[in-house]
């Protein structure tokens, strides 16, 4: 078969415009899944492409932004590693390139009805979903959906159309009432909740896609992908951790993280969780006493994940929630109101989690701001009057406060009061705003790095991590760096990216390099579609060669291990080209004032400034970004066969002179 | 020498040790002395806990096959898996 030409979907584009109502399928050209193979890459191709026919300094909610929808290379096709699909936009929580992946059969739905990327474009009048039922596809009325849940607007349309097979991705009154940390629902219950995709969508007012996909895939050769499935399951019965992952999911972090001192604890004054708190949010006590059901996500065959049934009587705050069904939290819920906020109560942390994934925000986002505001509370920052006149009723936010945060996570989704349009914006916004109105320092409790986007955990001792955080494209996030020699210390690994094992440690020693290459190397299997958690102990440590096996199998298209690494290269370099275009330079890349300055409280008691700018300027040499400006540099986007782009930031004063 | 041990994600190792938590007193200067005691007190199984890895006060990685890498009396040493996750 001719790969990019039948019924398997690879390679198509469809185009939504919803201004316009233009509905239109294109290829993506061959050159172009040369250079970047697929899924997140060409997303960021694709991106690139609009943003030279738009300004790039738009507003992220205006109606000239895009929104890009990718499932991953591999998804779809059965690969038992998960099958991601990444959502691109410009991000309205930082202001600059904003993406986010999620499971959910959605995206292999979307690949089986002839799709690997919807692009959509303007704004309806009214509310709309997009319904893709194989190759038709329609701009349809959501005026009856809008208001509802993303749960309940499901179940409306499955029985509309009479198919309980329909895959959908939705936002909830978060995402419709524009508050920047809105996320996506994807699926029943898989969220891409990072940089806002949710308020784009509502800016858009794009209630949803809706799809029917049932032409499958063709795959180049099956027996070849079967022989890749059999390694893989392999691998998870070899790898040791897999048992304590399947049982714990990425909760199974909280013993761990305390010992090594990254577990933030009341906003991050401290960065070991005391007993007491410690042991009653411990996984342990959400296995023994909640827990229902293991869960999986689509096409994955270690499954993390965990349905929770409460009784009632488990813990402290269960009565309150009797009855009530979900999805475990993972380790950012677990960490943003059951240590951040000190709630140490597993049947409340899962509702918290489950109000952010209902109103459809990010969990994050939402546990740094109630971490802060009841910081600012401590501190006498803010006070009864101030939440009386920003919530329109009352309210105290001392520690553990599960009442408090429940408000606010609502006035969130339904930005009905002040302070839910305040915190609506992410932490930073809500820290620099409460900085403005009381005229006191306030900002400087607020965990951000990049951009101002929120993370619950504490980087200060991990210098790989607290780099990615500042250098990430989309702003503060462990995931576009994940797999650092800090954490995951293997000396092999380290020897053979570096030749050294000395970086395999809790030191500052290359760990700016680590970063660099762990960036690409995400950008590679990112695009993939396979699931950053569940492969063998670190991104570093998968095997680029099998995946080129694998993508050969699907695609019938020759990648070697070294394309593929450049195709997540170079998909890292367009973000960031995006990035400098509108104005972003080595003083972008920063840390808050918490972790910069403060040395943690307890434990190794570092602090990033220590090794901050130094290690920042190894990254970007090791990327060949100017360690100056942090700017591209022209030879070494020729390198990368991306000449176009440095012409473009050229034009734009935004490429390194050299 | 006083150790305490952590060993963390060993769901059947737990098991045999009644609980996640040992205080032994060694005699012995090293991480092979550590890995020989328990070793004769749980037998070969024990073995399973270096496909994880081992931290030394919260601070400093050891690798299984540094077995002359130094300990001290008082040290917490901690066994465990670890994803490079968030």
């Amino acid at each position: 078969m001719k790969p990019g030409a039948g019924i398997s979907g690879f390679g198509k584009v469809l185009r939504v415009d919803l201004t316009s109502g233009k509905i239109a399928i294109e290829d993506v050209p061959m050159e172009v899944r040369r250079k970047y193979v697929g899924g997140s890459a060409v997303n960021d191709w694709l991106f690139w492409q609009h943003f030279l026919k738009v300004d790039p300094k738009i507003h992220p909610l205006s109606p000239e932004n895009v929104m890009i929808a990718g499932p991953g290379v591999l998804t779809g096709t059965g690969f038992p590693l998960g099958a991601k699909i990444r959502w691109t936009f410009k991000s309205p929580v930082t202001g600059i390139f904003g993406d986010s992946s999620s499971g959910g059969r959605f995206a292999s739905s979307l690949k089986w009805a002839g799709y690997d990327h919807v692009v959509v474009t303007g704004k309806a009048a009214k509310p709309v979903y997009i319904w893709i039922n194989n190759e038709e596809v329609e701009i349809r009325s959501a005026e009856l959906l809008w208001g509802q849940t993303p749960l309940e607007c499901g179940r409306r349309i499955r029985k509309e159309l009479r198919d309980q097979d329909i895959e959908t991705a939705w936002i909830g009154q978060a995402g419709e009432n524009q508050a920047h940390i809105a996320s996506i629902r994807v699926s029943r219950n898989r969220m891409a909740a990072r940089c806002g995709g949710g308020a784009v969508m509502g800016s858009k007012n794009l209630k949803g896609l809706v799809v029917r996909g049932t032409k499958g895939i063709r795959i180049h050769d099956p027996q070849a992908l079967f022989k890749t499935f059999d390694e893989t399951f392999e691998i998870i019965r070899r790898t040791a951790r897999t048992k304590i992952f399947q049982a714990q999911g990425v909760t199974s972090v909280w013993e761990p993280y305390n010992i090594l001192g990254v577990n933030s604890f009341h906003n991050g004054q401290r960065n070991v969780v005391p007993p007491g708190p410690y042991e009653l949010i411990h996984p342990a006590v959400y296995q023994n006493k909640l827990g229902r059901n293991p869960l999986s996500c689509c096409d994955c065959a270690v499954g993390c994940s965990s349905a929770y049934e409460v009784k009632g009587d488990e813990t402290l705050y269960a009565h309150r929630y009797r009855g009530e069904i979900g999805t475990r939290a993972e380790y950012g819920g677990q960490a943003s109101f059951g240590s951040l906020c000190d709630i140490p109560d597993w049947a409340a942390v899962n509702h918290l989690w489950k109000m952010c994934n209902d109103y459809n925000m990010d969990a994050f986002e939402a546990g740094c701001c109630c971490g802060l505001l009841m910081e600012l509370w401590e501190r006498g920052v803010i006070h009864s009057a101030d939440l009386r006149e920003w919530m329109g009723a009352p309210l105290s936010l001392d520690w553990g406060n599960l009442d408090a945060v429940e408000e606010i996570i609502k006035a969130i989704g339904l930005q009905n009061t002040a302070l839910g349009k305040m915190a609506g914006k992410g932490v930073y916004q809500l820290g620099k705003e409460i900085e403005r109105i009381k005229g006191v320092p306030a900002l400087k409790y607020a965990l951000y790095g990049k951009g101002g986007a929120a993370h619950p955990e504490d980087i200060r001792n991990t210098p790989a991590w607290a780099i990615n955080y500042a250098v990430s494209t989309r702003g503060c996030d462990h995931l576009k760096g994940l797999g650092t020699l800090d954490k995951i210390p293997d000396p092999k690994l380290s020897m053979k990216y570096f030749g050294t094992p000395d970086a395999a440690g809790l030191n500052t020693l290359l760990k700016g390099a680590s970063s660099a290459i762990c960036e690409n190397v995400n950008g590679m299997y990112n695009l993939l579609g396979t699931c950053t958690f569940v492969c063998d102990r670190d991104q570093l440590a998968y095997s680029p060669e099998f995946f080129s096996r694998v993508v050969f199998a699907v695609t019938g298209l020759e990648f070697s291990p070294d394309e593929l690494y450049l195709a997540g290269e170079r998909s890292v370099n367009l973000e960031k080209a995006f990035n400098s275009r509108i104005g972003l330079r080595r003083e972008d890349d920063r840390l808050c004032e918490r972790w910069m300055r403060e040395p943690q409280a307890d434990g190794m008691r570092m602090k990033a400034e220590d090794y901050f700018e130094d290690l920042k300027s190894e990254q970007y040499a090791w990327h060949g970004w100017d360690t100056k400006s942090s700017l591209q540099k022209r030879t070494k986007l020729a390198q990368l066969d991306l000449q176009a782009v440095a012409e473009v930031l050229a034009r734009e004063g935004a490429l390194c002179p050299e | 020498m006083n150790l305490e041990v952590k060993i963390l994600g060993f769901p059947d190792i737990q098991e045999i040790l009644g609980g996640n938590e040992i205080k032994l007193e060694i005699d012995g200067k090293n991480l092979g002395d550590l890995l020989e005691h328990l070793r004769n007190l749980y037998g070969e199984v024990i073995q399973k806990i270096l496909e994880g890895q081992i931290l030394r006060n919260g601070r400093e990685w050891l690798q299984p096959h540094d077995l002359s890498h130094p300990l001290e009396n008082g040290d917490q040493v901690s066994f465990f898996h670890l994803l490079a996750g968030g």
